[in-house]
């Protein structure tokens, strides 16, 4: 299994289970993988549990292929709390999809 | 923008904090890992030799970025910090403004409370937003943390207020009287660490952090202090533009500080 399986594995369990378990295995995990960007998706203003748990961070890597998408969240004894520290050694993307158009002119200028 | 004499403003943000220090028993500060209050963390340790006399206070939503976290455990350890991490936990019946309303100054609250600390240091200026320009340098809170803008003490050669209700506390600001590019040119002279957030990649940087859910990048090429202090130079744009709170309704931020906020 390559890491970035392993990863999107790791990534269907959080959305089962949000739990510290879950988030530990993918703090090793991450670390293993490809990914090097994170990109946060987000409701407008954050008033409520629900709209913490609609929120979610995508992954890519160095070329800005997207991965996999994860919670940030996690739950504990039922209180729901934020868990973007669990993405610490990712880098934020900005603005992935210009930024991807700038990598593929690159590449096409490096051709 | 204006820049100010550095070492006029040192001195003054220096005597604050010292005055602050000596006129209240209980004494933290609000740290956000951003330039300003880093910056007022610089100050703190040259106001008392290399290391901060009292705790350093980081509300944490949850939601911050990575790189936010990353940069407050190295600075905590390498500054020998002592960090209360207050976290705010979202409560829908708390639901505010934004995720910045009545969550976080709830959990400033309570970590308030559990201290019983009587005066806070937090790095608001003055030139970041209209309600911030109607600040005290010493500002008294009530017991619910209300702030009566309409009726606070005067401040005249240098005399700041000491005296509060029994079960509210003083915010106190040194940074008020600094505009943003002047706390970049400090950065620069003193080669103060800073959050990796703020410098460009991929052609975009953030010029005001918050958290993930409430800040987004500006364009930009600044790819170190020395060039965001020239983008700063010649910029129209806004500091808060990437801000959500001081988007919504003009009033917002108005009744947020009212309220306690930061």
């Amino acid at each position: 299994m390559s890491t970035n399986d392993e990863l999107n594995k790791i990534a269907e369990e959080l959305w089962k289970s949000p739990s510290e378990d879950n988030w530990s295995k993918f703090r090793e995990t991450v670390k293993k993988s490809k990914a090097k960007y994170y990109k946060v998706i987000y409701t407008k203003s954050l008033g409520s549990k629900e709209d913490l748990r609609k929120s979610y961070a995508e992954l890519y890597d160095s070329k800005f292929k997207f991965i996999t998408k994860i919670p940030i969240f996690k739950e504990v004894n039922g209180k729901v709390e934020g868990a973007t520290i669990n993405l610490e050694g990712l880098l934020n993307a900005n603005k992935p999809d210009e930024v991807e158009t700038e990598v593929e002119n690159k590449e096409k200028n490096e051709k | 923008m204006i820049k100010q004499d550095l070492n006029e403003l040192e001195s003054k943000s220096i005597y604050i904090i010292r005055e602050a220090r000596n006129k209240f028993k209980n004494i933290a500060a609000l740290w956000s890992m951003g330039k300003d209050s880093t910056t007022m963390l610089a100050l703190a340790r040259k106001a008392f030799l290399g290391k901060i006399p009292f705790p350093v206070i980081h509300i944490d939503n949850g939601i911050d970025f990575p790189e936010t976290y990353k940069f407050r455990e190295d600075l905590a350890k390498k500054w020998n910090l002592d960090l209360i991490v207050a976290k705010s936990e979202i409560k829908p019946e708390l639901s505010g403004f934004s995720c910045c309303g009545s969550n976080k100054t709830e959990a400033l609250k309570e970590v308030m409370s559990e201290h019983n600390f009587d005066a806070l240091i937090v790095s608001i200026r003055r030139d970041e937003h209209g309600i911030r320009a109607k600040e005290r340098i010493f500002s008294p809170r009530d017991q619910s943390f209300k702030w009566d803008y309409k009726n606070q003490p005067e401040e005249i050669w240098n005399n700041y207020t000491s005296s509060l209700d029994k079960k509210g506390h003083i915010r106190v600001h040194p940074l008020l009287d600094w505009n943003e590019i002047d706390i970049w040119n400090y950065i620069k002279r003193e080669k103060i660490p800073i959050n990796p957030l703020y410098i460009s990649r991929n052609n975009y940087r953030y010029r005001s952090l918050g958290c993930t859910h409430c800040t987004v990048p500006i364009k930009s090429n600044a790819k170190n202090v020395n060039e965001i202090i020239k983008e700063l130079e010649t910029t129209n744009i806004e500091e808060r533009s990437g801000r959500e709170q001081d988007k919504e309704k003009e009033y917002v931020m108005e009744k947020l500080r009212s309220l306690g906020y930061m």
